[in-house]
């Protein structure tokens, strides 16, 4: 229960200096630490396939986009050491608790996931066509825009 | 389970320059030692004792933090890869997710390195690591999907054992063939070096690094190598199995001589253009990458 704890309290810090930090890419670090700490707190709750899709999605892809954008827009530089004093100690507190709290034996026994897909697909099947319409409308908002 | 990878890692550095120079008909360095094998500890020695710069105008705490970020992703994937039945450290059901997760957490170190250098080669290299990881990370987690669709389980020792009789290259060929160009963009070799690219960028992302945390993404990119070639093993060509020989055997010859390959294509193709990687990724891989996973699904309901 401790892991919950510590790693949904790393969520909050790192998304409230996410929303503070005056640095983009600083605050786009907290932004990924944060999701980092939420797949362990998901971990936590007996959801290893989604804590993986998490960090997949979220940390991996999405935030190199949202890096991406930023490094291309290049914003004023504000090169302050100790603006990463933060996001270090917090990172380093997950993982001690990763060594402290030995995760490997959870992975390991780890649902396949079978029964999430099965779920999303008969009993949701409805709510997923609707969100991948609602995908579909910014995909095609995004292209509107992208042709101007 | 650490040791076969470094040591393949670090030879490598030689390998690499004797095979390509094998391929352009020069010698390469075949000086220090047996068929220069000392050139290896040459170059460990001489990266050690070099001045380890870190440059004033940098982000001190995300500059050294990058080099680490490449070199500890890339080893702890190998954690989930079994060389033989039972040899692996971690043999979960989410194997094949947990691997995905990890490269696409190290591409988060070419981008910060190519940042916190503050040199507009450097972050130019990383601006172009990040376009490029968006490329292709999306294709190279489909075109995965129809072997683990075969397998019927994300668990890498099933996926091996499911090849039994008739390994996955033959049915998977298209994927085989899109997962071999993720892999070269995701270790960021020729033809998409984009973000080194040291014809128009200087050293592109690492530019501004030297010594030892030079040496980790060099190394680094060896382990990449290697990691993808031992993943390529397991998912396509059937892993540990084969007649006669030991399991571990027929992983390491497998996994050896897609690193090979690796080199092979180094030394052919010329680089890519950067945004000629990106249409390339998303307009012809990305749907026949789930062309090759709708046929897979429909074969196996049908």
């Amino acid at each position: 229960m401790s892991l919950f704890y510590v790693a949904s309290t790393i969520a909050i810090v790192a998304t409230f200096m996410a929303m503070i930090s005056r640095h983009a890419v600083h605050a786009l670090l907290y932004f990924v630490l944060s999701a980092l700490a939420l797949s362990l707190v998901i971990y936590d709750l007996g959801a290893p396939f989604a804590a993986v899709l998490e960090v997949i999605i979220y940390a991996g892809a999405i935030m190199v986009l949202f890096v991406f954008v930023v490094m291309l827009l290049n914003p004023s530089r504000d090169l302050n050491r100790k603006s990463l004093l933060l996001p270090g100690l917090l990172g380093l507190g997950l993982v001690a608790e990763l060594c402290w709290k030995n995760l490997t034996p959870a992975f390991a026994k780890a649902s396949a996931g079978t029964p999430i897909m099965i779920a999303l697909f008969q009993e949701y099947g409805t709510l997923v066509e609707l969100v991948s319409f609602l995908l579909l409308a910014g995909l095609l908002a995004a292209y509107r825009i992208g042709k101007k | 389970m650490l040791l076969g990878p470094i040591t393949i890692a670090s030879l490598l550095v030689w390998g690499e320059r004797r095979l390509l120079a094998l391929f352009q008909e020069r010698h390469g360095p075949n000086r220090i030692g047996i068929l220069g094998l000392g050139q290896l500890p040459a170059d460990i020695l001489k990266m050690f004792f070099k001045q380890d710069w870190i440059p004033p105008f940098a982000d001190k705490f995300v500059f050294v933090l990058a080099p680490a970020i490449i070199m500890s992703t890339s080893l702890l994937s190998f954690m989930v890869i079994p060389a033989a039945p039972g040899f692996v450290v971690l043999d979960s059901e989410i194997g094949l997710l947990i691997f995905l997760a990890l490269s696409s957490l190290g591409a988060y170190s070419v981008v910060l390195a190519g940042w916190s250098s503050n040199n507009k080669y450097a972050l130019l290299g990383g601006l172009r690591a990040a376009g490029q990881m968006l490329g292709y990370e999306v294709f190279m987690g489909l075109s995965i999907m129809g072997v683990a669709a075969r397998a019927g389980s994300f668990n890498l020792s099933k996926i091996v054992e499911s090849q039994t009789g008739c390994w996955n290259i033959l049915p998977q060929i298209l994927g085989f063939v899109i997962f071999y160009i993720a892999a070269l963009a995701e270790t960021h070799r020729t033809p998409f070096d984009l973000a080194e690219a040291e014809s128009e960028l200087v050293a592109g992302f690492h530019a501004e690094y030297s010594g030892l945390k030079f040496g980790m993404f060099f190394v680094g990119e060896y382990v990449g190598v290697t990691l993808m070639s031992a993943m390529m093993t397991v998912l396509f060509l059937g892993g540990w199995q084969g007649p006669l020989l030991p399991p571990v055997v027929w992983f390491t010859i497998k996994t050896c001589l897609l690193i090979c390959s690796f080199v092979l294509v180094r030394g052919t193709l010329p680089r890519l253009r950067y945004d000629q990687l990106i249409v390339m990724g998303w307009k012809y891989l990305l749907p026949l990458a789930l062309f090759n996973l709708l046929v897979t699904a429909g074969v196996i309901l049908w």
